[in-house]
């Protein structure tokens, strides 16, 4: 009996050790397959192993790996089965029970879990609350309902590119809000699982690998990654299905979350460092203002901005020199819509006055092209004719023949063969020359049809019928939110270089009025007029062209005043000086000061027109101050606008104001020059440089135009109410308009604008489209917190925790120790 | 119609408070039996919490757990001392989000808990203490708690690193000014009551059941009631006045209590399981890398599912991401005194089985 039941014990054991064997081994070759059938990646691999199973079409891999995990789970199974008849067997009763307890406790344990997965609470022990969302914010999040992706881009192109290389300040700030932005989505989550985050480094190796996921059914987003000018966050949504299958974008740089103020950031603590910034929300709300706000925004329109020009070229599609690409690409990288108008057919004489979109003018353009490029292929195609036609004859007449064709121009000459070879060999290249160049031009006509066939043709030449200016340009400006007005003037009065006279851009009188109906409507203007002063030796207007077309006189009436003058810098002497030398490069090297932002109460003007401002500091301003802290104290702002003109800015009647309008002020070392060219001396051919040259029988004494040593103000802005009498009776009076000057427009021009000729361009635009939140503004520093000890205090803490404490448990450990050997 | 719903409304929020109160009254009373339990055992009790202080590992836990939190505070303290822009916000994070940390950490409680069976087990004495007339939970939780009372001595030291952390310069005490201040002040008194019944030597089991019963009430009311009283504007009875926020500081204590709780009850499993002390540690310790393994990864912070799930399973991301910051997260809390109470349980079942295997 004895012997058989150790049979059968024995039997039952080798069983149960092979099925363990078994078990173990279908796992190890399950796996095995299922990481050899991809390496690369596992989750891919078993992806892939259940489609085949749902299939029922398996590979060897899949196979082998099926085969073995089932043995595997049989194994576990039995290994299940054996306990519950262990626990079953002997003493039943205590081991059912037990394994029953252990089992629902487990279960108990692993659904508490479970349900807290999802249903947590989190509580904000912090002493200022950081990471509880204020009210506010979080009633307006509750109702958000599309998943929103976040993706924090670090180019470790820090604000704005001030600095080419970025310093420790601009890296470790990098670093600090890449971590504020993941605390925010953080608690945003805590809204439902509808915002993702994702982090791409341009150093990280995967970066390029995570933008093609990330981007793979969005071509928008990935387009706004690539162009980011700095580290960025991006907000991103598909739109609902119901509408058009297109993306929500909004873009937010760094700055506009956390700005470093890197002057106090060096003066913090003692002059020791610290890291500081300046959380961008409103009062009260802290950094998570403005997320949130581009998040509730992404459904927003974006704002359209019309840039009203005088020719194609200064649009900002247009040349390097004179257009305003750059200015299109950051107005369009920070969320704006930009629309060109030109307003004159500079080209054509008379200069004809129009109201053109950008495509309009383009078709005008490729129209009056393609009708030259005709024009030449006709004379390509008579030119191939005519000497096809003589190369047949001088390769096919024979010799007298040919003496008897050309006598008169052979003069009783001969033809030889050699001759005859040479001519020709002549027409040969001849015919080569213009077939090549009739090829050159079909293709130029070719790719101008195919740039015309890409306009909406017909709509274009139904709005170029409508010839009632002032109507169609209130159409056109109909869907535009600001209006933007660049008169470049005087680039370089000493080399001479792209000086562009002021009366290039005069408009008409229903132009003019066109913009004042915008102004009606309660739109900003943003105007960016250059000097009007010309070279005394200048002729007349040319005809066609206006002098003073009445929009200086329209803002005049809006309390803005215009310098007469140019305003000329004393470091421009030196290039006068050279360029009179007749230095080849003379002039070219000057470098004039940046702008002020801090100045005395007064300063600006003249003594007796000390203008009753209010104290307060323009937004703009207190902006750009901003920016200039965010570089060292001992870097300057570099905001340098050469050759401006004045512009000052005197409340109307009744008008009043909440800031300072005056934006910037040029430095002191400046002056306001009538004739800011070099002017001939007498019949001597000489020229004389400006110079400045107090008058005591100024005739503008006493005015802002006397002459005078600086500082000038070259910008204002204000908030302004519009004259009664532009309006009839009965018409709609919007309360205040926007209105913002600058004296200078050349600094627009370029294919790049520079990041702090951008800052003050978008300061000045969101300011006066009313988006202040927009602007960079002072707020309650955040800094990391230090603790002030003398040295030796901090060498006692030091070592006390470091050496001290473990030594003090040593010594107790051996006290313990001899204590117990002594008993 | 509206008063329709507003009943409504009000049973639905009603029903969860219900709930509330009846599963903390079921604890009340679970904790006032196993109080009472502890009690009948207290002999037990201390003579598992001072055998601590008697062997030699202890010290030695002492001083690497101490010199390597002391390294740590000195990379701390060199970040708010330092200059430049470099710095940290949460002193508690540098601290004890560290990996290091977590890679010393992850040997204190197998090495605390290895002895505590599978030594009375080799040595033979386990069938000595399962004959005293106490019952196995009584047993189990004694060298629980006696271990849990060590770990708790153990983090004792790290409270002087605290003003140098903060950067304490003032303290002030004030009288109370608000219902939270004199419930918290109750609660106090309660606490310290408790205290005072326990003295006397010969007091009958009633009355120190009841001093136990004012202890934890005490703890529970002044816990409570203190969080609310210090969050509030008024005028607080304690103001001590640090440059940095003291707050994350009571939960990254709290939090490590916590998780030294789960650990600890790990240990004490494997423990009852095994004969060989050294397996036992090893076996904590595999068991314990399992909780700390995810943080070491650094798993990108993305909200996706596995960022979620490796987060609820990382004790180490627990600490970076919300303890040493100031937030309390149910999460790691449930997770912790959940897996600590099954380990317990079944710690208990284990020793029970030795009766009917």
């Amino acid at each position: 009996m004895k012997k058989q039941i150790e049979k059968k014990t024995g039997l039952f054991s080798r069983f149960h050790a092979l099925m363990r064997l078994a078990g173990l081994t279908g796992f190890l070759v399950g796996f095995a397959a299922l990481i050899f059938g991809n390496p690369a990646d596992l989750i891919s691999s078993a992806k892939e192993c259940l489609s085949q199973i749902c299939s029922l079409n398996f590979s060897a891999p899949v196979l082998i790996s099926l085969t073995g995990i089932t043995l595997g789970i049989i194994a576990i199974l039995g290994e299940v089965v054996i306990a519950l008849c262990f626990a079953a067997g002997r003493k039943s009763a205590m081991g059912a029970t037990a394994s029953v307890q252990i089992f629902l406790a487990v279960i108990l344990v692993l659904g508490t879990n479970f349900a807290s997965f999802s249903n947590y609470l989190l509580l904000d022990w912090t002493r200022s609350q950081l990471f509880t969302l204020p009210k506010s914010l979080k009633d307006k999040l509750e109702n958000l309902k599309e998943e929103t992706t976040i993706i924090v881009c670090q180019l470790h192109k820090t604000y704005g590119n001030f600095n080419d290389k970025p310093d420790r300040y601009d890296y470790a700030a990098e670093k600090l809000v890449v971590g504020k932005v993941k605390d925010l989505v953080d608690q945003l989550r805590e809204f439902g699982p509808r915002f993702n985050v994702a982090v791409l480094d341009v150093e990280e190796e995967s970066y390029e690998r995570k933008l093609r996921e990330l981007t793979e059914n969005a071509p928008e987003l990935r387009k706004a990654i690539e162009t980011a000018p700095e580290n960025s966050i991006f907000f991103w949504a598909k739109k609902s299905i119901a509408e058009n299958s297109g993306e929500l974008l909004q873009r937010m740089s760094f700055n506009e979350f956390y700005r470093l103020d890197k002057t106090s950031s060096q003066q913090d603590n003692q002059n020791r460092g610290n890291l500081v910034l300046l959380p961008q929300g409103s009062d009260g709300l802290g950094a998570a203002e403005p997320f949130v706000r581009r998040i509730l925004s992404l459904e927003a329109r974006k704002p359209k901005i019309a840039i009203a020009v005088v020719d194609e070229w200064l649009t900002s599609k247009g040349t390097d020199s004179f257009g305003l690409a750059g200015l299109r690409k950051s107005l369009e990288a920070q969320g704006f819509e930009v629309k060109d108008l030109i307003l004159r057919k500079l080209r054509q004489r008379p200069a004809a006055s129009v109201a053109y979109t950008f495509d309009e003018s383009k078709l005008d353009r490729l129209d009056q092209r393609i009708r030259s490029l005709n024009l030449n292929l006709e004379r390509f195609e008579k030119g191939i004719a005519s000497l096809g036609k003589m190369l047949t004859q001088w390769k096919s007449t024979p010799i007298p023949e040919l003496e008897k064709s050309y006598a008169e121009l052979l003069r009783g000459g001969k033809l030889s063969e050699e001759s005859r070879k040479s001519q020709v060999e002549y027409f040969d290249t001849e015919l080569r020359n213009i077939t090549e160049a009739k090829e050159r031009f079909t293709k130029q006509k070719d790719e101008a049809v195919k740039d015309r066939s890409q306009l909406d043709v017909d709509s274009l030449v139904e709005q170029q019928r409508m010839t009632d200016l002032e109507a169609k340009m209130n159409i056109l400006l109909a869907d535009c939110d600001l209006l933007l007005v660049p008169r470049p003037t005087l680039h370089d009065v000493i080399t001479e270089d792209r000086n562009l006279p002021f009366w290039l851009h005069g408009l008409e009188k229903a132009q003019v009025n066109a913009m004042q109906n915008f102004m009606k409507l309660g739109k900003p203007v943003f105007a960016l007029l250059g000097s009007n002063t010309e070279p005394s030796d200048q002729g007349p207007v040319p005809p066609g062209f206006i002098a003073n077309d009445g929009f200086e006189e329209m803002l005049t009436k809006l309390g803005f005043r215009f310098g007469k003058q140019t305003v000329l810098f004393d470091e421009e002497v030196e290039g006068f000086g050279e360029q009179m030398a007749g230095l080849l490069t003379g002039g070219t090297s000057v470098k004039i000061p940046p702008l002020l932002l801090d100045w005395n109460e007064g300063s600006g003007r003249p003594p007796a027109l000390k203008p009753n401002y209010p104290e307060k500091t323009h937004p703009i301003r207190e902006s750009l101050r901003l920016t200039a802290r965010s570089q060292s104290p001992d870097k300057p702002l570099e905001l340098r606008l050469r050759h401006p003109r004045p512009v000052y800015f005197e409340p109307t009647n009744g008008m009043q104001l909440v800031y300072n309008p005056d934006l910037f002020q040029t430095s002191r070392d400046s002056w306001n020059e009538n004739q800011p060219f070099p002017e001939m001396q007498g019949n001597s051919g000489e020229r004389k440089a400006p110079a400045y040259n107090p008058d005591d029988k100024d005739p503008n004494k006493g005015t802002l135009d006397a002459k005078r040593r600086g500082p000038f103000p070259i910008g204002a802005a204000a908030e302004v109410p519009l004259p009664a009498d532009w309006f009839a009776k009965d018409e709609k009076h919007p309360k205040n308009i926007r209105i913002a000057v600058i004296g200078e427009s050349w600094f627009l021009v370029g294919p790049d604008l520079p990041p702090i000729k951008e800052r003050l361009v978008m300061d000045v635009c969101n300011w006066l489209l009313s988006r202040d939140d927009f602007l960079p503004r002072q707020s309650i520093p955040w800094k990391y917190p230090r603790v002030e000890l003398s040295t030796q205090t901090q060498n006692l803490w030091l070592w006390g925790c470091q050496l001290g404490l473990p030594g003090l448990f040593a010594y107790l450990g051996f006290f313990v120790l001899i204590l117990r050997r002594m008993r | 119609m509206q008063e329709m719903a507003n009943i409504e409304t009000n049973q639905v929020t009603l029903i969860p408070k219900l709930l509330a109160i009846a599963l903390g009254f079921i604890a009340l009373l679970v904790f006032i039996y196993l109080g009472r339990g502890l009690y009948a055992a207290r002999t037990l009790l201390r003579r598992e919490f001072t055998a601590y202080f008697l062997s030699p590992i202890a010290y030695v836990l002492f001083v690497v757990f101490l010199a390597v939190s002391g390294y740590l505070f000195n990379r701390t303290f060199d970040l708010l001392t330092t200059t430049g822009p470099k710095g940290t916000e949460f002193p508690m994070q540098a601290m004890f989000a560290d990996d290091r940390f977590w890679l010393v950490f992850l040997f204190i409680p197998p090495l605390l808990t290895m002895r505590l069976f599978a030594e009375e087990r080799s040595s033979g004495t386990l069938e000595m203490l399962m004959t005293v007339p106490l019952l196995d939970w009584q047993v189990v939780l004694c060298k629980y708690l006696g271990c849990l009372g060590f770990y708790v001595v153990l983090w004792l030291p790290t409270l002087c690193y605290l003003p140098a952390l903060l950067g304490w310069h003032a303290f002030e005490l004030h009288g109370p000014s608000s219902l939270a201040a004199w419930i918290f002040i109750f609660g106090l008194l309660l606490f310290l009551g408790g205290i005072f019944l326990q003295l006397p030597t010969n007091l009958e089991p009633s009355m120190r059941l009841l001093g136990l019963a004012s202890i934890a009430l005490g703890i529970l009311i002044s816990l409570f009631s203190g969080i609310r009283h210090f969050q509030s504007q008024d005028t607080h009875l304690i103001d001590f006045q640090s440059a940095i926020d003291p707050f994350p500081v009571l939960s990254t204590y709290l939090g490590m209590f916590l998780a030294g709780a789960m650990f600890l009850s790990i240990g004490i499993l494997v423990s009852s399981l095994v004969r060989d002390q050294m397996v036992s540690a090893l076996i904590s310790m595999g068991l314990g890398l399992l909780f700390l393994v995810a943080g070491f990864l650094h798993p990108e912070q993305d909200g996706g599912l596995l960022y979620r799930t490796l987060y609820f399973f990382s004790v180490p991301l627990h600490f970076d991401r919300s303890f040493t910051r100031g937030i309390f997260d149910t999460r790691p809390i449930i997770l912790y005194t959940s897996t600590a109470f099954l380990c317990l349980f079944l710690t208990v079942r284990s020793l029970e089985s030795r009766r009917w295997r």
